[in-house]
């Protein structure tokens, strides 16, 4: 996977047209062989305009029309998330189920029909930095699901007749994720790279779920829902009058509410090693990981264009050599996820035949030196940089992906010239940069892993690792 | 072949309307209108294209009529090992170098493999068509697999097995599990992904065995969408496929699934799921008939979103489960197979949840769509939602599951214009017609139960 990559829009015009590379070079054999057509410049490509404005009480609006298809959609972005919850772990997922309850004047099915009515269904989106609501309509109903979100977050019915349900639900669902070993590995890993702050605790504990209260739920729909921390974008075809009316009739008198408490994460740079043993495991689950500076930093583009290269996908070094070359694994990926506060964090990830388990822990450190160590040649530089630019035209290309590449330049503080530069950027890296970014970042000294596997079989051959000397095994 | 989890399943659905749709005039019911352009190369190639010039780039997609249905009898799994081999070396192509060609040119690229079809699709900017179509043509005429090739995609394929499968708590269930309860016939009843010594067995001469038999002009469609010039397109598909030599479309062997008399009830263990679940499936009226379209509405009523009345029943009112996942053709959708298929849904429950009072539930919903006519309101909201789907496919920044909808109707119709008459289909199905299908084929002589037992009842493992 690469790194959350955004897209969308702004007012200039973007052109990528000088962006777009030449066909890559290929060795010639002896025999002669055909050759495929030459690939010439992409055609320009713009990105919609968008308008932004902010209501009196705070509330941001972001209207990009879009596209040829009688559909909106509609995002919501409330900051307020999993860090807001204190105590009370899971609050934050049973509210988000709760909302869904009924709300304004209608229980919790009319409300979904209301939705289906619409051609949508209402997606509520809890996550680690920001909470998300989500409605995808046809178009000649946006003013109508614009009342419905602001019914859903300020007219919610909150009825505690359904909590020991929802209260259920989630503890299935935690036991159920918990049975997967990728889960087993990211909780274990959140822990020993977050320590102590919420990103530390991946999944809430049957305990923690039971006790939540619905006098919780209504304390922290108060306190966290309000007009300041929020922000509404609409995409896609819409009448941008009536869009523009309704929501300032929705959400024009809500209250501004305070502002979200900080809660700067600090992430671990020591090296330390977590062995979990899942008898019997037909495969063994690798996460590597270390934190990186996120989106804002100079230098980040050259730091994204290095982790596609080594795990973004069929052109990337870990598929190459441990699933094309090797077949020890179905695919091997890398990606850098932002956090808040300008903190990001960078993560190998993959599931490896269990008998091949220290070999390619040996491979994916091997890789990673190799970037670290040597400029990459310039036309797999120019591959990666082909494949990231086409990319960014791809997710600009829908209305959803558009107010997803949007929300997360408004999370990460980022101006608009990130996305209107993007391209020019990634293109901008040189080999050099490329290494020294590598070299710099992906710090495997400082970097946490965690193995869950057949440890009875495997735990010695991972222990002696040469890559893994002088790590803390915990 | 992509998993399709219990709780992530891609639900595809269709179409595109007409470009002349202007804000400020929003009509109530806009006509869908994707463009169609049907022919075919005297070598037997179909060919869809589907102009659309809004963003700069195109779709292109191949689709094999070769699905895993019909694979060797002793091959389970060749179709899709066989999906991976086509991203290898070829006459004028070495490993990686496709890859490199659509990927290194800002593409994305993937395969799938599925009941009644193999495929391959790339979206890239539109400046590399060219390059993609031609890339298309040399692995449908000179795939050149090496032994090490073949072992290494053999490899990376039972990785995928265990990363999907074997090492996942409800891996196979119920997609893999209940087409093999529910069906009789061999072709609709093994195991698609394979057993990993079958894939172990395949050997070079079953590849080409294989690749002559299927890997045909005269059995595949090519589908070009989005931002190309037609016939700057249609010359270059001319050029690059045209010279492709006529072999013989392959025969279909009988598919067909006999009449189901009795319920099947079938019960497993999962050594790694720490919660039982349980799955039904219905056999569905045949494809493109006005049953078929009446269970199309039949099962957004009953199972899609959580305004449907199952959703409504199991999940909010007796809090069974926090979902009930399914519909028609559990890997994929009601448009994209040929032959038998079942409508399906499944639950992941509580210990304390007999299976019997979640079958009585089911039971009565059902009984109230057999015996009372659907409103007015709620045929409307049914069919809103199929629309509102199909506009999602043909607006996806992918196309792909706009290529899927022409390619499948070009193959299993020869009519891949019929995109613009689903909804119209719809439209004609009675409240008296949904009822009278839902008496015939929601009856538990169709059925399937596939009862799963907890294999794992504590969560995690120990450090």
């Amino acid at each position: 996977m690469s790194p959350r990559i955004a897209t969308a829009s702004v007012a200039a015009a973007l052109l990528l047209a000088a962006a777009c590379a030449p066909a890559p070079t290929r060795p010639v054999p002896p025999p002669p062989r055909e050759h495929p057509p030459a690939v010439g410049p992409m055609r320009p490509f713009t990105l919609p305009t968008k308008r932004d404005f902010t209501l009196a009480n705070g509330m941001k609006v972001t209207l990009v029309p879009f596209g040829t298809l009688p559909k909106t959609a509609l995002l919501l972005a409330v900051r307020t998330a999993n860090t807001a919850e204190g105590a009370h772990r899971g609050l934050l997922n049973i509210t988000a189920e709760l909302l869904k309850e009924g709300a304004g004047t209608r229980d919790a099915e009319a409300l979904a029909q209301y939705a289906a009515d619409m051609g949508g269904a209402l997606e509520i989106n809890p996550a680690l930095d920001q909470t998300t609501f989500g409605l995808d309509v046809l178009s000649d109903r946006a003013a109508d699901a614009i009342g419905l979100l602001a019914d859903v977050v300020r007219r919610p019915r909150l009825p505690a007749a359904e909590l020991p349900r929802l209260k259920t639900d989630l503890a299935r669902q935690v036991a159920v994720a918990r049975s997967r070993p990728q889960t087993l590995a990211h909780e274990a890993f959140a822990h020993l790279m977050w320590g102590d702050h919420p990103y530390g605790h991946e999944q809430p504990t049957e305990a923690e779920i039971a006790a939540i209260d619905i006098r919780d739920v209504h304390a922290f729909v108060d306190r966290e829902f309000s007009a300041a921390r929020a922000h509404l974008f609409v995409s896609g075809q819409f009448d941008a009058a009536a869009v523009e009316r309704a929501l300032r009739a929705a959400f024009g008198d809500w209250a501004a509410g305070t502002a979200p408490a900080p809660h700067p994460p600090t992430g671990s740079r020591t090296r330390v090693v977590k062995l979990i043993d899942r008898p019997g495991a037909a495969q063994s689950t690798i996460l590597l990981g270390v934190p990186v500076p996120g989106p804002a930093t100079p230098g980040f583009i050259g730091l994204s264009v290095a982790n596609a290269m080594l795990g973004g996908g069929l052109l990337s070094r870990l598929d190459r050599n441990i699933r094309e070359d090797k077949g020890w694994t179905y695919g091997a990926a890398s990606r850098i996820t932002p956090l808040a506060d300008g903190v990001a964090l960078w993560t190998v990830a993959t599931d490896v035949n269990a008998p091949d388990t220290a070999p390619a822990l040996a491979e994916i450190f091997k890789e990673i030196d190799r970037l670290r160590t040597e400029p990459p040649p310039a036309d797999e530089l120019r591959s990666i940089q082909n494949f990231r630019a086409g990319a960014f035209v791809i997710g600009a290309s829908s209305r959803g992906g558009i107010l997803a590449q949007l929300a997360f330049i408004d999370l990460q503080g980022l101006p608009d010239e990130y996305l209107t530069q993007y391209v020019q950027h990634v293109y901008g890296v040189t080999q050099d940069e490329l290494r020294s970014a590598a070299a710099h970042y992906l710090d495997t000294s400082a970097a946490t892993l965690v193995v869950v596997a057949d440890l009875g079989k495997l735990r010695p051959a991972i222990e002696a690792l040469p890559a893994l000397k002088g790590a803390r095994f915990e | 072949m992509p998993h399709p989890s219990h709780a992530a399943r891609v639900r595809a659905a269709l179409l595109a309307c007409a470009a002349t749709f202007a804000t400020g005039a929003l009509a109530a019911a806009p006509q869908l209108n994707v463009p169609v352009e049907y022919y075919r190369l005297a070598n037997g190639l179909r060919v869809v294209l589907s102009q659309d010039a809004a963003v700069p780039t195109t779709t292109v997609a191949v689709y094999y009529h070769i699905g895993f249905r019909t694979e060797p009898r002793n091959r389970t799994g060749f179709a899709h090992l066989f999906e991976h081999l086509m991203f290898q070396e070829s006459k004028n192509l070495d490993r990686g170098e496709a890859d490199k060609l659509v990927n290194g040119n800002g593409g994305i690229s993937n395969g799938s493999t599925r009941f009644d079809y193999t495929n391959y699709y790339q979206v890239v900017p539109s400046n590399v068509t060219e390059a993609v179509l031609w890339v298309e043509a040399e692995r449908m005429r000179g795939l050149a697999l090496s032994e090490s090739s073949l072992q290494n995609q053999k490899d990376v394929v039972k990785n995928e097995v265990r990363v999907n499968v074997l090492n996942r708590p409800y891996g196979g269930f119920p997609w893999l599990d209940l087409p093999q309860k529910a069906n009789e016939n061999w072709y609709n009843a093994h195991n698609f992904y394979g057993e990993l010594a079958d894939i172990d067995a395949a050997t070079l001469a079953d590849v080409r065995s294989f690749y002559d038999t299927y890997y045909v002009p005269s059995n595949a469609v090519l589908v070009v969408a989005g931002d190309f010039d037609p016939a700057t397109t249609r010359a270059a598909i001319e050029r690059f496929f045209g010279a492709l030599p006529t072999r013989p479309e392959p025969k279909r062997p009988d598919i067909s699934e006999p009449p189901q008399h009795e319920e099947r009830l079938t019960t497993s263990t999962d050594p790694l799921a720490p919660r039982p679940a349980l799955a039904f499936g219905y056999h569905v009226p045949d494809r493109n008939t006005p049953e078929w379209y009446a269970f199309g509405l039949i099962d957004q009523i009953l199972l899609q979103g959580d305004d449907s009345r199952l959703w409504q029943r199991l999940v909010k009112e007796r809090g069974y489960a926090d979902g009930v996942e399914g519909g028609i053709n559990l890997i994929g959708n009601m448009f994209d197979y040929e032959g038998p298929t079942l409508w399906a849904a499944s639950l992941i429950h509580d210990p304390g949840t007999a299976d019997e009072r979640i079958v009585a539930d089911l039971d009565e919903v059902i009984g109230r769509l057999q015996s009372t006519p659907v409103g007015a309101a709620e045929l409307e909201r049914a069919i809103t939602k199929i629309r509102s789907q199909l506009y999602d496919v043909a607006g996806s920044p992918t196309r792909f599951g706009l290529a899927e909808l022409l390619a499948c109707f070009a193959l299993f119709d020869d009519d891949p214009a019929r995109i613009n008459r689903l909804e119209s289909e719809f439209r004609k199905v009675t409240p008296e017609a949904l009822r009278a299908t839902a008496q015939r084929y929601l009856v538990p002589t169709n059925r399937t139960r596939l009862s799963l037992a907890a294999g794992r009842a504590a969560t995690g493992g120990k450090p």
